[in-house]
């Protein structure tokens, strides 16, 4: 968490993941070049790498936007989510490679320098068919970037994270213009119907998991209608929680999760100080509230995460009655310690 | 995410759940069809010796 920084914080599971992925990478690349030597042994290797990095990016890009909405849909994605920053960053190197190649092969000859070529050869941008379709695949190249440099919690917590979120959600920009760069590309140079039609499917599952489970997120929120004379609004029956798991709840503009552990039941907000997690899909571990995204802890009286870490969560009352859970939406100062309500057998 | 957040990432996908597939569409309208190209003499049969051009069908560029 954010006591102090270090590089990267590797850990065996970490490892673990990132042998996988490298193994993973090397073989796409090795059946790529294979079959690329055997149906079209008369391309250059400069052709051969741009081709294999440039259709490994694309893949992995739609990987990574997959793993957010599959892990809504599918909690056993989770530990795909919670390494998903080393996808990314992989994603840009190798997204790097591809770009790096193409300067070199379409730019580096002539007499100006590589980035005035690529901006400045074609400049068709009223034509579809003519579109210089390399300045959206350099675009594309700078966010990933930025997000790939930013990746960092130490840029998240300097940041902020609603400007660290909004910055990241860039990639669905560069999403749109990698679909842009890989149609228009294939429109001039390939016209391959695979190509074509692997491009279409994947747009297609991307826009189309991401809508379905943007709708299905909306049916999840639960709202309560109306508050008590007191201000309290009724949760659910205390039944309906599990023990050492939450129910969220938004009352006006705070997104509540109200926790049940040890026979108590204890209200902190639902956005994790990280990355605005859904605290409230985690569970308690060893007795702290533990995101289900990047594993950040908090204990539930107070919405301290424990020493030596600082993060904090708004606290809220909650109280039992009959067998009913009601929670009070006026947040408390983050870290404001709150009585747990107890439940009567 | 905040309940804002996701409305906004409801509205980006469902805006690109639109635009993208237009896009595909009109890129794939765009692509070039195949040129057809028909022989202008009819292929010499194999063992047989090439016929001649008629005489009749000259070059624009040919003046008497």
């Amino acid at each position: 968490m954010s006591n102090h920084y270090v590089p990267v914080q590797w850990n065996r599971q970490k490892r673990r993941y990132d042998r996988y992925l490298l193994f993973l990478i090397l073989i796409y690349l090795g059946l790529f070049i294979g079959l690329q030597l055997a149906f079209f042994s008369e391309i250059t290797p400069e052709t051969m790498i741009i081709r294999a990095t440039g259709t490994l990016a694309f893949l992995l890009l739609h990987v990574v936007l997959s793993i957010g909405p599959l892990a809504r849909l599918n909690p056993r994605v989770m530990p795909l989510l919670y390494n998903r920053r080393h996808l990314g960053v992989m994603l840009f190197l190798v997204a790097m490679i591809h770009g790096v190649f193409n300067l070199i092969q379409f730019h580096a000859l002539g007499n100006t320098d590589v980035i005035t070529s690529l901006l400045t050869s074609n400049t068709q941008y009223g034509s579809l068919v003519n579109f210089p379709f390399q300045v959206l695949g350099f675009l594309a190249l700078i966010i990933l970037f930025l997000m790939a440099a930013t990746s960092h919690d130490f840029w998240l917590k300097n940041l902020g994270s609603r400007v660290w979120k909004t910055l990241h959600m860039l990639v669905y920009v560069a999403y749109a213009l990698l679909v842009f760069h890989v149609m228009l590309g294939v429109v001039q140079l390939e016209q391959s119907p695979v190509w074509i039609g692997l491009t279409g499917l994947g747009m297609l599952w991307i826009t189309g998991l991401h809508v379905r489970v943007g709708f299905l997120e909306q049916k999840k929120e639960h709202r309560p209608d109306q508050a008590e004379a007191d201000g309290f609004v009724r949760v659910c029956a205390v039944g309906e929680i599990l023990e050492n798991r939450a129910k969220t709840l938004i009352a006006g503009d705070q997104n509540i999760a109200v926790f049940k552990y040890d026979g108590k039941l204890s209200a902190v907000s639902n956005l994790c100080r990280h990355q605005n997690g859904p605290l409230g899909e985690g569970k308690i571990v060893d007795g702290c509230i533990t995101c289900p995204w990047h594993g950040y802890q908090y204990l539930p009286e107070n919405g301290q995460s424990p020493p030596p870490f600082t993060e904090k969560l708004e606290t809220y009352d909650v109280r039992v009655i009959g067998q009913d859970v009601y929670v009070h939406p006026e947040p408390h100062p983050p870290g404001t310690e709150r009585p747990a309500a107890t439940i009567h057998p | 995410m905040t309940p804002t957040q996701r409305k906004r990432h409801r509205q980006i996908w469902l805006a690109l759940c639109i635009l993208l597939p237009l896009g595909f569409v009109a890129a794939v309208l765009v692509l070039p069809q195949p040129v057809a190209q028909d022989n202008l003499y009819q292929p010499a049969v194999s063992g047989e010796p090439e016929s001649e051009a008629p005489k009749d069908l000259k070059s624009p560029n040919d003046h008497e």
